[in-house]
């Protein structure tokens, strides 16, 4: 029964906007429609057992290495966490060694003013160039042949609490960028450069007045919200000024409706009594001209947002059943715990199920796009500790683990997180370039005691069809391939190839650190199907794992609760992996 | 009758001129001129601090439970932690240092900041405040941290240390939620001129001149004969800025309503 509506839902499915050629990987996410779906189809479920190692390589980082490689032209690029090495491997020769590395001088100070570890989360292939983020607040191109720098453009200023882990989004002749800093009280923005030069050519904000947030008021058509300046008007006083709303996840775009769809972040500080309204528009996602910038839409996932529910989950675009009939949608597993499938040329709210425990809420009214709150667990520095709020601020998903999505299964494929927590928010002050929060919230294991999984979820249906448990919060992204194979990795060190229809586990291996990376796969000068992904636990995981690092013998910190166990199975350390047959 | 201020500054002059208290030398920033910090230092605020500021040991009698206040109102818990157990900071509480441990080095790396993105923080809470942080983390128990972690039946990891529950957090730097007080025994009443110092006011604050924030003279000046009390006792309660300058007053909800009421109303007296 469960294969037959699987294969029903593939006959559905439309084809999805897929980019470049099969064999390569050139952007982030695979294709503009963030599909994280490889058309090769060698490694199957008959064969993936026979899976192996081919080649590993040590970046000489330590850092929590997210992100991905990507393959064009016979070589692979590596970017590593800050210092933010660029290293080129020559597919076509024994062992894969450098064609050349590029090293960058980056501010040691981004360390301190990164939130939550160095982390990178990877590079775009466009024009012949590598283009991606410095943490420092810099967006650089590097020829892809030579390694040589072309352009160098400073886009956020470390001074200001402005980091940028972010993979730069490339669309006909614009770089999109953003910057993270939702814990320093960021004025958060994308920005559109010159594919060609790096000149910065417009800045968006994502919170305050209409004019900067480039919004025209006879072409911002948001389908719920309407008046001016909602990016003022819904906050106190002029806090928005401070009010985070931060870009650091990934990006999409439609190539028929000319849209770049991005999440934008949590409000600052966490503690939401300081910033009485809807906080208009972090935790939303805002569908923009990528030409000009010019805002089109936004809709607001999580409005006054006082769990930091970020809403920078990666944004699918796929097309979806609703009602019988196919709907050209965009599909997210937002922080919050809701999978939201949202109409992507208006931004419609289509349907919003649970997809793990959630507590904060009791649904989203699809007439209003509001959520319904649970009055209980709305939290703020008069509220004292507010207990059981589920999901916790890690997310139901992690954005920092981008889901993936078959058109042959019709089935989207993600890491979860099992977790709630108790907050606490006290009173926080601005101080510009140090942190800016106000909440204490400690994390436990939800429903069942595992605190992760990796999932198949039908959103057709609003249903989980699969799900494997993991005994560690899951911060890998997702990969699924023609061969319905599904790829991911754990807190505690293993990569595993699944069958991406019944979920059965067909190979894995212990990869030397966690993974909080993304899988990849990519055609091989040999003709082969071969699949990369980085090891190297971090991210939030630096912070959150207790004592996993070895480098420092002035930082020693105790086991940590609830994964107190995780420094036994993983300790830091930056690796690439190879697999194949 | 002198005030806090003034007491401190007397203790601090006199322990000046004991012998065994000269500045560690290597402790001290690599740039000293007037209102500059090296390239790799990140200025709390914008506010970068004045020249060679260690001027004094740490003052004998300063409160740690106010530094602990003022550790939190400053952010320090957003990277190292709540009780300074680590974060995206160092630990602050293993009894290990990058720059050593003695209190010159730990006011240096708070007054002038430290590379990787330690702000320096001497411009906006001044010399008083870096020591009253200082005082706060030197009062802090340092836990049970051994070199070895064993997983091993009977291991020290075998079963969680408590204090592991301090570990756990947030991505983005808050604090845990700290335990439950314990029940404080009944502390003795001290006359409103000297909350100041009790609370950690004195951090930024002085009687007669303004330090990093404004005189309490000129708090009361400003609003002579207007019945402001009620505005003022949430303002220290809360914090806010603009009405002195940029620079926040750092919220103090340590302070309990009595002594608050008291406290205003005393600095409202001040001619």
């Amino acid at each position: 029964m469960l294969v037959l509506l699987v294969c029903l839902g593939a006959l559905l499915a439309a084809p999805v906007l897929a980019q470049g050629t099969d064999g390569d990987w050139t952007m982030p996410a695979k294709d503009y429609a963030s599909t994280r779906y490889s058309r090769l189809a060698q490694i199957t479920p008959a064969n993936a057992t026979r899976l192996r190692p081919v080649w590993t390589f040590s970046t000489g980082v330590l850092a929590g290495h997210q992100g991905q490689p990507i393959v064009v032209n016979q070589t692979m690029y590596v970017v590593t966490p800050w210092p933010n090495v660029l290293y080129a491997f020559d597919l076509t020769q024994e062992g894969y060694p450098l064609k050349w590395k590029y090293r960058p001088d980056v501010s040691p100070n981004a360390i301190g003013i990164a939130c939550c570890d160095v982390i990178n989360r990877g590079a775009f292939y466009a024009d012949g160039k590598i283009i991606y983020n410095l943490l420092d607040g810099h967006t650089v191109a590097v020829d892809a042949a030579s390694g040589k720098q072309v352009w160098k453009t400073q886009i956020a200023d470390v001074g200001n609490g402005e980091t940028t882990p972010m993979a730069p989004f490339v669309v006909k002749d614009r770089v999109i960028v953003g910057a993270a800093g939702g814990e320093f009280g960021i004025y958060g923005f994308v920005k559109g450069l010159d594919l060609k030069t790096g000149k910065l050519l417009w800045t968006g904000r994502n919170i305050g007045p209409d004019a900067e947030m480039l919004v025209n008021s006879s072409t911002f058509k948001p389908f719920y919200d309407k008046g001016k300046d909602l990016g003022k008007s819904s906050w106190p006083g002029e806090t928005w000024k401070i009010g985070g709303a931060p870009v650091w996840g990934w990006m999409s775009y439609d190539p028929e409706l000319d849209l770049v769809y991005y999440g934008v972040g949590n409000p600052s500080p966490y503690n939401a009594e300081q910033r009485v309204g809807d906080n208009k528009w972090t935790s939303s996602v805002l569908a923009r001209r990528p030409s000009d910038g010019s805002l089109v839409w936004g809709y607001q996932f999580t409005p006054h947002d006082n769990w930091d529910y970020d809403a920078v989950s990666t944004m699918i675009l796929a097309d979806v059943q609703i009602g019988g009939k196919p709907r050209k949608a965009l599909v997210t597993f937002n922080k919050n715990g809701f999978q939201y499938t949202l109409d992507r040329a208006t931004g419609e709210v289509l349907a919003a199920p649970p997809y793990v425990q959630v507590t904060w809420a009791k649904s989203i009214d699809l007439k209003t796009g509001r959520p319904v709150l649970d009055s209980s667990k709305q939290t703020g520095a008069s509220k004292g500790n507010v207990k059981d709020v589920c999901p916790s601020l890690e997310g139901g998903v992690s954005p920092a683990s981008p889901a993936a999505y078959s058109p042959r299964t019709g089935l989207f494929y993600t890491s979860t997180n099992n977790m709630c927590m108790d907050f606490a928010a006290t009173e926080a002050q601005h101080f510009r370039g140090t942190p800016f929060i106000g909440a204490g919230t400690p994390y436990h294991a939800g429903p069942g005691g595992h605190l992760g999984a990796f999932m198949a979820w039908d959103a057709n249906r609003g249903k989980k069809v699969w799900e494997l448990k993991e005994h560690f919060p899951n911060w890998s992204g997702a990969l699924v391939t023609a061969g319905d194979v599904a790829f991911y990795g754990t807190l505690d060190g293993w990569f595993k190839a699944v069958d991406a229809k019944t979920g059965k586990l067909l190979y894995k291996q212990k990869v030397g650190s966690g993974v909080v990376g993304n899988p990849i796969s990519y055609r091989g000068p040999d003709g082969k199907q071969y699949v990369a992904v980085y090891a190297g636990i971090g991210g939030d995981w630096f912070l959150l794992a207790g004592d996993v690092r070895s480098d420092d013998p002035a930082d020693v910190r105790p086991p940590s609760d609830p994964y107190k166990d995780i420094g036994r199975y993983t300790s830091q350390g930056g690796m690439v992996w190879i697999f194949g047959l | 009758m002198a005030t806090s201020r003034q007491v401190l500054a007397l203790i601090a002059a006199t322990l000046l001129a004991a012998p065994n208290c000269k500045p560690d030398e290597s402790a001290k920033p690599q740039a000293t001129g007037a209102g500059a910090i090296p390239e790799d230092r990140v200025p709390a605020g914008g506010v970068v601090p004045a020249a060679n500021a260690l001027s004094a040991p740490r003052p004998a009698n300063l409160n740690p439970e106010a530094g602990g206040g003022l550790f939190s109102a400053m952010n320090c818990d957003g990277c190292h932690g709540g009780g300074a157990v680590g974060w995206v900071g160092p630990s602050l509480v293993d009894g290990r240092w990058r720059y050593g441990g003695e209190d010159d080095a730990i006011f240096t790396s708070i007054f002038y900041g430290r590379p990787q993105g330690m702000p320096a923080y001497g411009g906006v809470i001044g010399t008083d405040g870096v020591w009253m942080l200082v005082s706060y983390i030197k009062s802090q128990a340092t836990p049970d941290v051994v070199p070895t972690t064993s997983w091993l039946a009977g291991g020290n990891a075998a079963a969680a240390p408590a204090a592991a529950k301090e570990g756990q957090q947030e991505p983005g730097g808050a604090a845990p939620v700290p335990p439950e007080p314990a029940p404080k025994k009944e502390e003795a009443a001290v006359p409103p001129d000297q909350m100041p110092a009790k609370y950690g006011c004195t951090a930024c604050h002085a009687v007669d001149k303004k330090v990093v924030g404004p005189s309490f003279q000129d708090v009361a000046g400003k609003y002579r004969g207007k019945d402001v009390e009620a505005q003022l006792v949430e303002k220290v309660k809360k914090g806010g800025a603009g009405v002195w300058g940029q620079i926040p007053m750092t919220p103090n909800p340590q302070v309990p309503d009595s002594d608050l009421h008291a406290m205003v109303k005393w600095i409202l007296s001040l001619k």
